[in-house]
């Protein structure tokens, strides 16, 4: 059951999109959702759309995976709209309820979904193509300037990483801990509330023991193998820029420009 | 008691990493018998056991417990839970409640054990894990290692059920301990006619304590039957990564030399015998070795 909420986004394959340094990654992700909040036409909107499916296949990343997550996202999606609809003023296109739906309303909605669901696939795609080892370097340099404030941008990006590994290693034993005090009745599918909720203290402590020792367990074997950030430290993974880099830049640039662009002609919005 | 009907199951059912980790078992256990399970790490031993109080759901197949299918509609598998009760590998791992007490009482508790038996429970089961009855309201958290095991181990043997699983029970306990449980076990399998089950990586004890050994190797049971006749198939138990128990090798090698020692030697008192046949053979100065 917990294997499901497993967070391993990764997907391994061999692509451009793979080969890029994560900090283009990074940064071509944060342009790319500043950039879906710009836009507001439907018909960009689906351009957008064609243009994500493209770069998956690039990435070799299967569709199936993606149209999955957002699947499991429906609900919030849903409900968000569902809220959204009824309170948008304007011309009438219906009744539901006794609430008046509205053209605009529902030109707010479905663009608000579609929105999302470009959202979601542009961050999802950095994740699938993104090693954890990767990110966690990447946010590092990011970080880099906020030594000025005495920050250590090592330290960070160090508990970054250690959380990534740890979580898988978290759900199994939670789900452990939970086998063994079902082994001695505990009813964690119990209709009332209460003794659930008892139930699942029962899983709380035990974790939240564990996983303190396990920390105090780490923090000993760093040390005693010498570990300590910062100054002289060599890094596994060194990051470099290639040419793809350069090439993903400008055609990201360029892509920008064109949705900027074609987001103020108005020619695109009546055509919707 | 416990019967498995080509039972299947896999990890990661239907994802690409799915793996099967046993494979149509089929398996009868009796009541009352001394059952040990021994193979390989990643054998599927653990996985087989989960699957006899209802704690794994297989994947193909049945488990019936005293002769219903745990998994029908409507059965209400929290009964099999209290009727087999499964102490895990690491069981210290479990505690959670702020007294020994409270900790034991655990499994009596969700029983709807009334509170007046609950106290003389938990003492009965605080005498057989060989624990001083003053330590009820100390924190289950003070305590070394290998006393928070045998807390672990009173929570669930204080239930008495009827079948006891033990996964491991004494890896990583001093061997004076370890003995000394493992002997309360057999006591309450002879004495109280209980079933127990044992997976155990230590071949002395399954030839000392089981009736009966299956042996898994890549999810399935490759043997079973006596612990005696099977430690006689030392070239197949090899090839499973399994060995025999220390003192039969010392008699085998004893053997090669050219000694004519017994190869079903499998305790010290017995290895002490014949040790003395041996001795006794060459008192009249005739040496054995070629
Ligand atoms: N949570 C899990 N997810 C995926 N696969 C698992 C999981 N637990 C076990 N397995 C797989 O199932 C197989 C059997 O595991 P199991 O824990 O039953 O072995 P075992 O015989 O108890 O080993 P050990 O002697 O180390 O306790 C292993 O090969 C392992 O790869
Ligand atoms: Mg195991």
């Amino acid at each position: 059951m917990l294997n499901n909420m497993m967070v391993g986004q990764f997907f391994a394959a061999d692509s451009i999109i793979h080969k890029l340094d994560p900090r283009i990654k990074l940064l071509l992700t944060f342009v790319y959702t500043l950039l879906m909040f710009f836009i507001e036409s439907m018909f960009i909107f689906t351009f957008n759309i064609l243009a994500i499916i493209m770069v998956y296949k690039l990435a070799r990343v299967p569709l199936k995976i993606l149209i999955k997550s957002i699947k499991r996202m429906l609900p919030i999606l849903l409900i968000s709209a569902g809220i959204n609809i009824f309170l948008i003023q304007g011309e009438t296109v219906f009744k539901f309820l006794g609430i008046n739906i509205t053209k605009q309303g529902l030109c707010m909605v479905s663009t608000m979904i579609v929105r999302i669901i470009c959202l979601i696939s542009g961050m999802l795609l950095l994740l699938y193509t993104t090693s954890p080892a990767e990110l966690v370097a990447a946010i590092e340099k990011i970080l880099k300037p906020l030594k000025i404030f005495k920050v250590s941008p090592e330290e960070i990006a160090i508990m970054f990483s250690i959380a990534l590994h740890f979580v898988p290693v978290l759900l199994l034993e939670a789900e452990r801990i939970m086998n063994a005090q079902r082994a001695r009745g505990a009813k964690f599918d119990s209709k009332h509330l209460k003794e659930k909720l008892k139930a699942y203290i029962t899983i709380v402590i035990p974790l939240l023991i564990s996983t303190s020792n396990r920390a105090n367990d780490l923090a000993i074997a760093m040390e005693s193998r010498c570990y300590h950030g910062g100054e002289n430290r060599t890094r596994f993974k060194i990051l470099h820029y290639s040419a793809y880099d350069l090439y993903a830049l400008l055609i990201s640039l360029l892509y920008v420009l064109l949705l900027l662009i074609f987001n103020k002609l108005d020619f695109f919005k009546i055509v919707m | 008691m416990i019967q498995f009907h080509n039972v299947t199951y896999t990890y990661n059912f239907n994802t690409d990493t799915c793996k099967d980790a046993i494979k149509n078992i089929n398996l009868k256990i009796l009541p009352g018998e001394f059952l040990a399970i021994i193979g390989q790490t990643g054998s599927g031993k653990s996985t087989l056991v989960e699957h006899m109080n209802g704690l794994k759901k297989p994947t193909v197949g049945e488990v019936f417990v005293s002769g219903q299918d745990i998994w029908q509609k409507k059965f209400d598998i929290t009964k099999v839970r209290f009727k087999v009760g499964l102490v895990f590998q690491y069981p210290e791992h479990q505690m959670f409640e702020q007294d020994v007490f409270s900790e034991i009482a655990f499994g009596l508790r969700n029983n709807g054990i009334a509170e007046t038996k609950i106290e003389s429970l938990i003492f009965e089961a605080l005498d057989f894990v060989g624990l001083p009855h003053d330590i009820l309201n100390s924190s289950p958290f003070d305590f070394s290692g290998g006393q928070k095991r045998k807390i672990a181990i009173a929570s669930t043997i204080a239930m008495q059920p009827d079948v006891i699983i033990l996964d491991e029970p004494t890896a990583g306990l001093d061997p004076y301990s370890s003995e000394l449980l493992l002997k309360k076990f057999k006591d309450y399998n002879k004495n109280k006619g209980k079933t127990v089950i044992l997976v155990s990586h230590s071949m002395e004890e399954v030839v000392r304590f089981a009736d009966r050994v299956i042996v898994m190797h890549n999810g399935e049971i490759k043997m079973e039957g006596e612990p005696r006749k099977i430690f006689t198939k030392v070239e197949e138990l090899n090839e499973m990564g399994l060995d025999v128990p220390q003192i039969l090798k010392v008699f085998l090698e004893l053997r090669k030399l050219g000694f004519p020692a017994r190869a079903d030697i499998y305790t010290v008192e017995e290895a002490k015998q014949e040790f003395f046949r041996l001795k006794n053979l060459t008192k009249g100065g005739k040496s054995f070795v070629k």
